[in-house]
């Protein structure tokens, strides 16, 4: 099969025009939170799931619209053809289609190692096994931060370990654990606030929007756009639970502190581990990671905190543009 | 609400900026390699602007048909194909498609779309073997579609009209093969 009979099966069809329709789609959600200058997370999640849900619907929903939607006459009058630039030669007969499916096959590596073998391992690893802890003493800090907070209060195990551990386990019985190391580092407030953040996990958990929001992301293994929306996703869902800590304890400068003191730079000895495999990648990776939690600790020390926003107008108009739009790129 | 307003204004902005930058983008390849699928005023301008030697057209039309064709696309890259487009006379509507497209590609997608096939038969002409289609179109018209190789192209000629019609478009468009 050649590449041109490819393009014009459906399947092709649904490959390339999600991938220019999430495109454009988070062009424009980009342009709506900037206009409108949309700070709210939960609000900004809302608008950056338009990116990774449209995509998956538009082609058919659009082919159902107007079955005539991928004739020659259609694609001559549309607003942007795909196949103008995806027929281009760029070398000896090779076609830009090409190089595209080169780019969608390196995405769905990057998805299967970065996102579905980690995934897999961790179900794994942890099959089985229960993460073991003790309760904290009545007068331990831990329980100091604890009575602060409010009801129904997850379960709370500390773990013998000097390295700066806290994680939430989901489910049925929800709990947090955090390790000596942590205990000992960060100051009272601190572990207030950083068992405030993941109570908010635990309680956006009962919604699972993240997962339903992967499990639309996996349909989209090939498309490199939908990989870095739901990143901002997630990083939303982190600042969303920064703001619902501060709402349960108030205290923004404190969860600045445990951030810094979380992720600061890392000590020579580590990095000089950490570097052996892949230098160059792992200091962009470390770089970018580092640049997210800084967006959030400046977020926290501004305390630029919306609670109410009333963004209904803006998701609308900028859902009929993405699908306006869309509808004329083929 | 300034706010809201002002966002909205900006928001238009930028809608209407992606817009002429997707037109400007889709009319850039013209520029960077000739031989996309375009729109040609004639038959002539096809064959001189993109080479396309042969080039088949019937000279047998059904009366109701309009002459010139009112769109002819053409293209030849990635492969070649020419695609022409007739209107009925009474509605204005398109009602028959005449496509060339080079061997093993597949042909677009045309306006005239077969949408149920009720008979397949296979259709010897002018020594050619041809497939005849008789079915249904949208608006659950009937309509036929006869394909057959014409090397380097195969040809295809789809038609809201009985069979009898089609295939003497189609025996218009080709000479007895020589001997």
């Amino acid at each position: 099969m050649n590449l041109s009979t490819f393009y014009y099966s459906y399947a092709g069809m649904y490959i390339a025009q999600s991938f220019f329709h999430s495109f454009i789609a988070a062009l424009l959600v980009d342009a709506a939170l900037q206009a409108w200058k949309i700070e709210n997370p939960v609000v900004r999640q809302r608008f950056r799931l338009l990116v990774i849900v449209l995509p998956i619907l538009s082609f058919p929903l659009y082919q159902a619209i107007n079955p005539l939607r991928s004739s020659l006459s259609f694609r001559l009058d549309a607003l942007f053809d795909m196949t103008r630039w995806l027929n281009l030669e760029i070398w000896r007969g090779i076609s830009a289609w090409a190089l595209f499916l080169v780019l969608l096959s390196f995405t769905t590596i990057v998805f299967i190692v970065q996102e579905i073998i980690p995934i897999v391992k961790h179900a794994l690893a942890s099959r089985g096994k229960e993460a073991q802890g003790e309760k904290p003493a009545a007068d331990s800090e831990v329980s100091r931060a604890l009575a602060y907070l409010p009801d129904p209060k997850p379960e709370v195990f500390i773990i013998q370990d000097d390295d700066l551990i806290l994680f939430v386990t989901t489910g049925k019985r929800p709990a947090i654990f955090i390790s000596t190391g942590t205990a000992g580092t960060l100051t009272p407030e601190e572990i207030q606030t950083a068992i405030a953040h993941e109570i908010a996990h635990i309680e956006r958990n009962k919604r699972p929007l993240l997962i339903i929001t992967f499990l639309l992301r996996i349909v989209q293994f090939f498309n490199p756009i939908a990989l870095v929306e739901f990143r901002r996703i997630v990083q939303e869902e982190e600042k969303i639970c920064d703001d619902i800590a501060i709402t349960l304890t108030g205290k923004s400068q404190a969860l600045a502190d445990t951030l810094r003191k979380f992720h600061g730079p890392a000590d020579e000895d580590d990095a000089e581990q950490s570097g052996t495999a892949s230098p160059a990648r792992d200091r962009l990776e470390e770089f970018s990671h580092a640049m997210i939690i800084e967006d959030r600790i400046a977020r926290l020390e501004a305390n630029r905190i919306q609670r109410h926003t009333r963004d209904r107008f803006a998701f609308v108009l900028t859902s009929i543009a993405i699908l306006a739009i869309n509808y004329n790129v083929v | 609400m300034r706010e809201r307003i002002l966002g909205f204004i900006m928001f238009v902005i930028a809608v209407a900026a992606l817009i002429g930058s997707l037109k400007l983008l889709n009319w850039t390849p013209d520029m960077l390699q000739q031989g996309l699928p375009s729109t040609y005023d004639s038959i002539d301008e096809v064959k001189s602007r993109l080479h396309i030697r042969d080039i088949y057209i019937p000279s047998y039309y059904p009366q109701g048909l309009q002459w010139p064709p009112v769109r002819i696309t053409a293209q030849t890259r990635p492969y070649a194909m020419i695609q022409m487009e007739f209107n009925r006379k009474e509605d204005n509507s398109v009602s028959l498609v005449i496509s060339q497209t080079a061997l093993s590609h597949p042909a677009p997608k045309s306006i005239v779309e077969m949408i149920r096939t009720n008979e397949r038969v296979n259709f010897p002409f002018k020594e050619r073997n041809a497939l005849l289609e008789v079915g249904l179109c949208r608006n659950n018209e009937q309509c036929c579609r006869i394909s057959w190789n014409e090397s380097p192209y195969r040809i295809e000629v789809i038609m809201v009209a009985p069979p009898s019609e089609v295939v003497k478009i189609a025996e218009s468009m080709v000479y007895e093969q020589a001997p």
